[in-house]
């Protein structure tokens, strides 16, 4: 037998959630070094963990990305994963 | 015979709260401004829980969120859109930390997403909306 109490339906659409989403960003950057200077990247936080969510719901966090380097740093691609 | 019944309050609850709405929608349709939305959490659990605010974009919107909620109680919070963003639409989420009132009890983390979509009629439809009093609706 089905439970349908409200409590129950809305705890069924955080089941069907993965329990925990973790979006790390990787970066493949491309480093401009010159003789005396050299490009360097910080990230603090690599990674976030989301907790429960409902499904197919859009989340969003920012990353913070430090150029801690005494030469351009030069982004070439982000992958999120 | 005997039978023997052991009654369980949340039988399907494995999470400590539960979010009504579990989706922020602060999308405004015409012209009449909406930059609020209240959302209630309940403690469905048999303890007492803290609550942090872990992240969310304040570049878009505050969210007023009581730190601590009772066992049993349901609490309300707000979401108001920042005024630089009232003409955008965007999609973005809250993530909130759970954890009992308790020394080694795990926080639990749930997400809610936020959406705002703006449609704006033209000026003549918008006051004809408006004065038959459709202006504003969400479906």
């Amino acid at each position: 037998m089905h439970n349908t109490t409200p409590s129950s339906k809305r705890s069924l659409l955080h089941r069907r959630v993965v329990p925990t989403f973790i979006a790390a960003v990787a970066l493949a950057a491309s480093f401009v070094a010159t003789a005396s200077a050299e490009s360097n990247l910080t990230i603090e936080q690599s990674s976030f963990d989301f907790g429960y969510a409902p499904q197919k719901s859009k989340l969003s966090h920012i990353f913070w990305l430090k150029s801690t380097g005494t030469d351009l740093l030069k982004i070439a691609k982000i992958v999120p994963g | 015979m005997q039978i023997t019944t052991h009654v369980i309050a949340n039988p399907d609850s494995t999470f400590p709260v539960v979010f009504e709405p579990y989706k922020l929608d602060v999308s405004q349709y015409g012209s009449k401004k909406r930059t609020t939305i209240e959302f209630e959490i309940k403690n469905v659990s048999p303890k007492d829980q803290e609550i942090e605010i872990i992240s969310f974009d304040d570049r878009f919107f505050s969210v007023d969120v009581p730190k601590h909620i009772k066992t049993g109680a349901t609490i309300k919070a707000k979401l108001k859109v920042k005024d630089s963003k009232v003409a955008d639409s965007f999609e973005k989420s809250i993530t909130l930390a759970f954890k009992q009132d308790q020394p080694n009890s795990k926080p639990v983390r749930f997400t809610i997403p936020v959406t705002r979509t703006v449609r704006t009629l033209s000026s003549k439809l918008d006051s004809v909306m408006t004065s038959t009093g459709k202006s504003g609706g969400s479906k």
